[in-house]
């Protein structure tokens, strides 16, 4: 149910994607100056290639060669096939973004361990941008994907018993690269860099350490359409700094475990969580923004661990119900903000200063990406650490945008 | 807009539905106390539970040879069970019986009065000092513990005391040695003359014993005085004589004077050993006594037994012993 729930939302991210170019005027980051500008204007069409090989970081056991082959297992390959667009430098968000491209991706992935890892299938929406133009035809780009991966062999304790770091057979995928991008002409460019790749399922079962892959990436690009020119000489807007109010409203579920004298106590079925952000952000300038915010979530699985039924064994464990404010906090968060079209990646740092009891005590960190359904209205996918280790819960929601212009 | 607001509140209610995950939660049903104690006098609790999640109620006193027990009744009066580790299952009530005693010392009753609530009732505890038991509540998952103390119910006042006088164990042949003293007569002319006093220093014994441990324990007056019986013309009768009533070995005086003596002479040149028989008399009969409490005015009976051994006559036996 958790995973279909996950699904959903990353089904409704990548069908966001393709929706861009229709979207393109009502994009919540554009400023109320564009508004008006609902030509339509044609996308300019990507197709790229990637080949990514990369080395598996041991973060677990698993990965030493604790596992059925007893080998280590370092090294991962993937190819990746994508479509992407990019708004035409005539229209406002392509005079604001000249460089973006998004998209929709679909990988393969192997660890060379295929019985007890799987060779997963990725599909995910994925966008990047320049950061540096280092030369004419060169530049240093940066490039996210955030999707699922399905296929995986989970951990099952019959069947792969040693497999302790992928719990369920679908998990996120979420990637973050830096390359150089050499436009060879019009058409055809070449990337070469490096990527970092997380898989996980977010706690929404255990195992859940994931796998961690980091890398090289090789890819070319081809371009179609009149507009698949480098956009040199172009000058992009920018617009004027304003505040924006973001209210969030999300839900998850999580497992939960805790160590029990000398074992780890994995608690049946899932607990749920809700949770309401409510973040006022001033926006520095086309990309970026940041602000406070003010985080409520309740979590039915917080503190359980103080509840439980003494008499109840670790195979059946038990627990009376916490009283609400031990399972409810209220925080304070520092929130930044990648702003591009379509796509929004928040991060932020916070504190719970209402709460009771060690699992709502103490940090908490945030990331999340922000897809925009309307110019008001976005999906929300994020993930919350605790104590920066501690992975905590999923924030699947939706999100409305108060702004005005300044 | 309208339609993205439906699709946000289904999906929530998605999640709502699947995130409850109310199978690892049981309902507390802790009590309102957990440590209790009581007047012996008569005193009642109410003791209530953060909720009804719990069938099963049981009672531990901690006394191992206790001849105590329990009726186990349910909701409509019925009895269900009588043993000594009662469990009523659902509303009903537990009352302390006595196995062994018509009249048991401590008298209470727990009662399941409704789905969150017990009640505890206590009438008396004749022991002389707390009584203490565990009432347990439980259900598949957990166990609740509330102890209860009883305390000491105020004592009670003697009323009367009756013997069995119609059943009775009796015997006045019960020979026991005494004294024995060797005299040795060298004297070639002169016999020595001894005096024995057979009597002197010789008592009544009497002593009261049951099995009720608190037999001796239940009077505000610890030792007092009562009539027991004695034998006259071969039969058990009373005559007046009085006696504490208390668990340890009396010594009353004899009825009679203890001045008789009897000279026992040792001819010359002669020794001998001189030795006293007493003959007894001893009966065994039981008593029951009967005490008022002073504010109930509800009436105690104390059941046991009389032991009475009293010298009655005594033979001399003289043994010439060789030199």
């Amino acid at each position: 149910m958790k995973t279909k729930l996950l699904l959903l939302y990353i089904a409704g991210l990548l069908a966001v994607c393709p929706m861009g170019g229709n979207l393109m005027a009502q994009t919540a980051t554009q400023p109320d100056v564009l508004k008006n500008d609902t030509v339509s204007h044609k996308l300019i069409h990507r197709l790229g290639l990637d080949v990514r090989p990369s080395y598996v970081t041991p973060t677990n056991d698993f990965f030493d060669g604790d596992n059925m082959h007893q080998q280590r297992i370092r090294q991962a390959l993937s190819v990746h096939l994508k479509y992407a667009f990019q708004f035409d430098k005539n229209s406002s968000l392509g005079r604001l973004y000249p460089h973006a491209y998004q998209g929709i991706g679909v990988s393969y992935n192997t660890f060379f361990c295929p019985s007890e890892l799987g060779n997963p299938i990725a599909v995910y929406a994925f966008q990047g941008s320049r950061i540096a133009q280092l030369s004419p035809r060169l530049s240093f780009d940066y490039e996210w994907n955030f999707g699922a991966s399905f296929g995986w062999k989970k951990y099952d304790r019959t069947y792969n018993p040693q497999n302790e770091v992928i719990g369920s057979k679908i998990n996120a995928y979420i990637n973050l690269g830096f390359f150089l991008n050499w436009q060879l002409n019009s058409q055809w460019s070449l990337t070469a860099g490096m990527d970092f790749t997380h898989y996980s399922n977010g706690n929404t079962h255990y195992p859940n350490s994931g796998v961690n892959p980091i890398g090289g990436r090789v890819g070319i690009v081809r371009t179609f359409g009149d507009g698949a020119t480098t956009v040199q000489g172009f000058k992009s807007l920018s617009i004027k700094p304003y505040i924006s109010y973001d209210l969030v409203v999300y839900g998850a579920t999580r497992k939960r475990g805790f160590v029990d004298g000398y074992d780890v106590c994995l608690v049946p079925g899932s607990f749920g969580i809700v949770g309401l952000n409510f973040n006022p952000m001033y926006n520095f300038n086309k990309y970026f923004r940041a602000g406070v915010s003010v985080d409520a979530q309740y979590d039915e699985s917080a503190n359980i661990k103080d509840y439980r039924v003494e008499e109840s064994s670790s195979s059946d464990v038990k627990f009376h119900r916490p009283p609400f404010h031990k399972q409810f906090a209220v925080g304070l968060s520092v929130r930044g903000e990648l702003v591009m079209p379509i796509f929004s990646i928040n991060a932020g740092i916070g504190r719970n200063l209402i709460c009771s009891g060690d699992d709502t005590e103490g940090f908490y960190q945030i990331l999340a990406l922000k897809t925009s359904i309307t110019p008001r209205l976005f999906l929300h996918v994020g993930y919350q650490l605790s104590k920066f280790k501690n992975p905590n819960n999923l924030m699947l929601g939706f999100g409305y945008r108060f702004y005005k212009k300044r | 807009m309208k339609t993205l607001l439906h699709i946000v509140v289904y999906i929530f209610i998605l999640m709502g539905l699947s995130g409850c995950n109310s199978d690892v939660f049981v309902e507390d049903f802790q009590p309102s106390v957990s440590d209790v104690t009581l007047e012996g006098n008569g005193d009642s609790v109410t003791i209530r539970f953060k909720s009804s999640n719990w069938d099963l109620l049981r009672v531990y006193d901690y006394y191992d040879n206790s001849s105590l027990y329990y009726s186990v009744y349910d909701k409509d009066g019925n009895i269900v069970s009588q043993n000594q580790s009662p469990v009523l299952e659902g509303l009903g009530k537990i009352v302390c019986d006595d196995i062994i005693y018509k009249d048991k010392m401590v008298d209470f009753a727990i009662e399941r009065t409704h789905p969150r609530e017990v009640k505890i009732t206590v009438n008396e505890n004749m022991y002389s000092s707390l009584f203490q038991f565990c009432v347990t509540v439980s259900n598949e998952y957990e166990t609740k513990k509330i102890y209860v103390s009883i305390t000491p119910s105020d004592r009670y006042i003697f009323d009367r005391i009756t013997y069995s006088l119609d059943a009775y164990s009796y015997t006045d042949k019960q020979i026991e040695e005494r004294k024995s003293i060797v005299v040795n007569n060298r004297g070639d002319e002169s016999i020595v003359t001894n005096y024995i006093f057979p009597f002197k220093d010789e008592h009544r014994q009497i002593q009261f014993t049951s099995n009720n441990p608190e037999a001796f324990n239940l009077l505000a007056d610890s030792k007092p005085e009562v009539e027991i019986p004695g034998i006259v013309d071969g039969h058990l009768v009373m005559n007046g004589e009085l006696a504490r009533y208390a668990s340890d070995m009396q010594q009353l005086p004899l009825p009679f004077p203890d001045t008789e003596k009897e000279a026992v002479t040792t001819p010359p040149k002669t020794s001998q050993r001189i030795t006293l028989l007493l003959e007894y008399e001893w009966f065994e009969t039981n008593f029951t006594l009967y005490a008022v409490h002073p504010k109930t005015k509800k009436e105690k009976v104390i059941t046991g037994t009389l032991q009475s051994k009293m010298p009655k006559g005594y033979f001399i036996k003289s043994e010439k012993l060789n030199n």
